[in-house]
């Protein structure tokens, strides 16, 4: 049998010369781990990645640490500047900023990661669904989808809002999540269309690999780069969209603090007081930039042919 | 450069119609400069075919653009190329376009986008001709439809007025053959003219250029990596490799004793009609150079037989080769003195590895044998849409309309023929498991229109298949372990067993266990298809489809896939279904072939039978259609070319289907044509039987004859 020895040198599509990216130790790796092997090797997204860790930890622990709690009142400083006493100042009616912060940290956090995961996981599972099976499926999808998308989001979480009073703040994230999906949904589910027809696709269905692993196998990976930009985008979405709703008094209902609710509360003092604003607009745009960053790093691992990876 | 001199002088007593001379084009890049051309040295003389062949990537194509000076603005081009004494290198736009259509016709690779799609192809050639001619609009007109006449257009007045979008394939390629010749230029570029066309239709496009070539009595620079169309056409060839020409020479003489290991091995690895079934091709191992950052040396030594020391140290010039029975017969090896035939001291230079026959040596007579696969009357028909808003359906496609055949163990059936008969939409259905439209499927024994689903999900794992492009069939996302592992997965196999039966595979397949983390991405096109070679085989199928194994790879790798395919087959003793537009790419591994027409089976019967002595016209048509790598072979075949395109598989056609296009038709008697007006012809309207042959052999012809097509 003649066979093609391999040489050190590999070619891609365009004939041009590519190092071989991975090392053949004989040790096999499933994809999953492959992918957080490539992902490993991007320093900026484990620091990344550990920032958000620090951040959870920050905002989970710091409370029970400090002594100050973020309802509680302080009556002998009245919009102090940071001290040693008070970390990050207090406000006008003399609560702790740091106290506050964490806590709306706590609040943000979740409800970004939280929304961005749920309304990224939809968009995937209806699109691709709707897509991949065609016909009845295909039409009550698409149905939903153009349901949702003309329905004013803002107003309707804006009247159901009021009715979650006294509940769980999670059914806020489900509310966010729920009107969040409906245009990634859309691409998603073109994106399928054309990703069904790939030969690859066939070879799966025709190896007899069930339609539900077709989907997470072959088609949702083939669009990581959209669906990993589309979640990091609901993130920060979510974030600012909570932020805007608290504003206008849904949401996050005080005595309960968000990062929103406390950044509508600074802004007016953003140049007078600017501790009030400045610590928790400063931790916004930090979150939102961690999570494009672990994005970007994700997108680049899960895609093999990703321009970026060849840099490093 | 001394060898260099030795070229011009060899044919300065005719001034060539195109001269050049140390041609180099560099491509920027991300990587590097991509050193496409490297010195290319080239003469066409006056009514001289040179054909320039290589494989993808050899820079064959960019040395006829940049002669055109069509390159994109990022391309360096350096040296010189002389059109009947002016340069042409360097030239402006305005000044090449003077050249360009009246000294030099082009021929493209896709005619499709060579038309403005939104003016007539009569306008098209009328403004060819008025742009370099002073002649009125009425005249411009006369003569284009005389063109159209001339390369062979039915009705040529009428067909003048359509739009290239009304064209085939076949007749577009024409009417640019028409466009090229219309200002009688003294050379015509052609860049791999009848790529896109189906065998029968570049057979007949060939003959075009040939008359073409006749009435204008122009030179004719062919770019092709078909070394049958060469042995066909060609006065000389250059043999280009890794941007620079490594042989050249008399088309004859090159072929009869080439004096460079890279020639011999290309013409070891190229399928041969004519050859016996069984007998193993010799493929060239290991993948052509990047072409940016060449190390020095010969780039053929890594993949190179006969390579010595100096091979990896220094890059042979192109010289007159010592052996040669011509004077301008010039190679580019340190070796090249001491190949005589194809030897070094008499050995081969590309030796056999094994010289057994790749055919299985189970002798047990084709009746006994289990039947894994029975196909009748299947039909598959596609309903044809029109309208954005509300479609309705307006006709329909008989893709697959009414074809009968059956598979047995350990056997290899081909099905044949050209693009739009069906072949590939047969497959899918029985891929797909499912009841069909019309007909029945019946795999392992299980009619599938009574499939329960777990029983369906067994057959799936005995019937496997192999796409035509590994690029498009393998998941670009998965590494190689995961794409292998894939059906053991599906089928319950448990993590461990699954690894080490990838290691197993990869093995099997001639590749490196080592190599299992690797994406697609980083594997050449014949590794890849080997990929999916393994992939097909991890549940060890009884049944494996190959949908165009190799239509998709270079001549040299697609040689290691067939002797891989045939290996495998006798080794594993599975059984094929092989699709193939490419009669002489299933010689050597189908046991049975069958030949389809629209939708149809027009011939099926034992390899041997059907190549020896095919008797449907059609099939008769196909194999003289196919170029033999043999130029004294090739020149002196009578060859049938059919009048016409295919039908449109939308209309239903009284009577026989291939009687639009047939040549024993037109010659026969009223009387005898009747029966081909009225009635169909079945599958068996001929069989062997009937003159005494073995009775496998059955064509769809009221009137099948004997006939020498190779």
């Amino acid at each position: 049998m003649a066979i093609e020895p391999l040489s050190e040198i590999q070619h891609n599509v365009e004939g041009e010369a590519v190092a071989p990216t991975t090392t053949d130790d004989g040790e096999v790796l499933s994809r999953g781990r492959l992918i957080w092997r490539r992902f490993k090797r991007r320093r900026s997204a484990m620091v990344a990645l550990g920032f958000i860790g620090l951040m959870f930890l920050f905002a989970f622990l710091g409370p029970l640490v400090i002594q100050w709690n973020y309802e509680q009142i302080d009556p002998t400083s009245f919009l102090e500047p940071p001290s040693s006493d008070h970390w990050f100042g207090t406000t006008q009616i003399g609560q702790d900023v740091f106290a506050q912060t964490l806590r709306g940290l706590q609040k943000s956090l979740i409800i970004g990661l939280l929304v961005g995961l749920i309304s990224t996981s939809i968009a995937a599972v209806v699109g691709a669904t709707a897509g991949y099976f065609g016909g009845a499926v295909e039409r009550v999808n698409l149905f939903l989808v153009s349901l949702l998308l003309v329905l004013p989001d803002f107003l309707i979480i804006a009247i159901i809002s009021p009715r979650l009073k006294g509940q769980s703040w999670l059914w806020f994230v489900l509310l966010l999540s729920i009107f969040s999906w409906t245009l990634a949904a859309m691409v998603v589910h073109s994106l399928t269309l054309s990703l069904r027809g790939r030969e690859y696709v066939s070879a799966a269905r025709y190896m007899g690999v069930p339609a539900r692993t077709v989907i997470s196998r072959h088609i949702l990976p083939n669009m990581a780069s959209f669906l990993i930009i589309d979640a990091t985008l609901a993130v920060s979405g979510a974030i600012l969209l909570e932020s805007g709703l608290s504003y206008f008094g849904f949401g996050i209902q005080p005595p309960d603090v968000s990062l929103g609710t406390l950044i509508a509360q600074g802004t007016a003092s953003a140049f007078t007081y600017p501790w009030l604003f400045a610590f928790s607009g400063g931790i916004l745009v930090a979150i939102v930039l961690t999570v494009n960053i672990i994005g970007d790093a994700l997108r680049d691992a899960i895609d093999p042919s990703s321009k970026s990876r060849a840099a490093l | 450069m001394t060898s260099r001199k030795a070229v011009t002088s060899s044919t300065n007593t005719t001034a060539p119609t195109l001269a050049v001379e140390n041609l180099s084009v560099t491509f920027p890049s991300e990587g590097g400069n991509v050193q496409a051309v490297r010195g290319v040295d080239l003469q066409v003389g006056r009514g001289e075919v040179l054909c320039i062949v290589g494989e993808s990537g050899s820079g064959k194509s960019t040395v006829a653009l940049a002669l055109m000076g069509l390159l994109p603005q990022s391309a360096r081009v350096e040296g010189s190329a002389r059109f009947k004494g002016d340069e042409l290198i360097g030239l402006g736009d305005r000044a090449l376009s003077r050249i360009r259509g009246k000294g030099v016709g082009m021929v493209f690779q896709d005619p499709l986008s060579a038309f403005t799609p939104v003016y007539t192809i009569g306008t098209q050639i009328s403004e060819a001709l008025r742009v370099h001619q002073d002649i009125s609009r009425a005249q411009a007109k006369k003569r284009s439809i005389e063109l159209l006449d001339l390369v062979g257009i039915p009705q040529p007045d009428v067909r003048a007025n359509a739009f290239p979008h009304e064209y085939s394939g076949g007749m577009r390629q024409r009417a640019m053959i028409a466009m090229a010749i219309a200002n009688d230029p003294d050379l015509i570029i052609a860049d791999e003219p009848t790529t896109a066309l189906d065998v029968t239709v570049q057979a007949q496009v060939l003959e075009v250029m040939r008359k073409a070539l006749r009435e204008t009595g122009a030179g004719l620079l062919l770019i092709t990596h078909d070394l049958g169309i060469v042995a066909g056409m060609a006065d000389r060839v250059a043999v280009m490799y890794a941007g620079r020409v490594v042989e050249q020479g008399g088309v004859d003489e090159v072929y009869a004793s080439p004096g460079m290991p890279y020639t011999l091995g290309l013409l070891g690895a190229v399928p041969r009609l004519d050859a016996t079934a069984g007998e193993p091709l010799i493929p060239i191992d290991g993948n052509p150079p990047s072409m940016i950052g060449l190390s020095p040396g010969c780039p053929f030594a890594s993949r190179c037989p006969a390579a010595i020391d100096i091979c990896t140290t220094t890059e042979p010039p192109l010289v007159e080769y010592a052996a040669a029975n011509q004077p301008d017969h010039l190679t580019a090896c340190h070796r090249s003195a001491e190949i005589v035939d194809g030897q070094i001291d008499g050995a081969p230079v590309f030796p056999l590895l094994h010289h057994e026959s790749l055919l299985p040596r189970d002798a047990t007579p084709r009746d006994d044998r289990a039947i894994l696969l029975i196909v009748e009357d299947l039909v598959r028909e596609y309903p044809l849409r029109r309208g954005g808003v509300f479609p309705r359906r307006v006709g329909t496609v008989y893709a697959v309309d009414g074809v009968s055949f059956d598979v047995r163990a350990g056997e290899a059936l081909a099905l044949v023929g050209e693009s739009g008969c069906g072949k590939t939409s047969t497959v899918t259905e029985v891929m797909e498991l499912r009841t069909p439209q019309g007909g029945s499927i019946s795999v392992l024994g299980s009619n599938t229109s009574q499939l329960d689903s777990a029983e369906r999900f067994r057959i799936r794992g005995e019937l496997q298949i192999v796409f035509q492009d590994p690029l498009s069939s393998l998941d670009p996302r998965l590494p190689v372990g995961d794409i292998i592992g894939e059906p053991l997965q599906a089928h319950g196999v448990d993590r461990a067993a699954r690894r080490a039966r990838v290691s197993e595979l990869l093995t099997l397949v001639g590749l490196e266990p080592s190599h299992i983390n690797r994406y697609p991405s980083e594997f050449s096109g014949g590794q890849r298809q080997r990929i999916a070679i393994a992939r097909a085989l991890a549940l060890e199928p009884a049944l494996v489809v190959l949908d165009e194994p190799v239509s998709a790879l270079d001549v040299s790798i697609q040689a290691g896939v067939l002797n891989l395919l045939a290996d495998l087959r006798k080794r594993l003793g599975l059984a094929y279904v092989m699709v193939a537009h490419d009669l002489a790419v299933v010689r050597l591994t189908a046991d049975r072939v069958a030949v389809m027409y629209l939708g149809r089976i027009v011939e099926i019967g034992a390899a041997d039978a059907v190549f020896s002595d095919p008797r449907h016209p059609y099939t008769q048509a196909l194999m003289s259609a196919v170029p033999l790598p043999d130029p004294p072979l090739e020149r002196a075949r009578q060859r049938i070319v059919l009048v016409g395109d295919q039908p449109s598989p939308t209309e239903r056609i009284t009577g026989c289907r291939f009687r639009s296009r047939c040549f024993l038709y037109t010659s026969l008697p009223a009387s005898l044509q009747k029966p081909c007006e009225e009635e169909e012809p079945g599958i068996s309207a001929w069989t062997a039987e009937s003159e005494g042959h073995e009775p496998d052999h059955i064509a769809a012809c009221w009137h099948a004859q004997p006939r020498d097509v190779v």
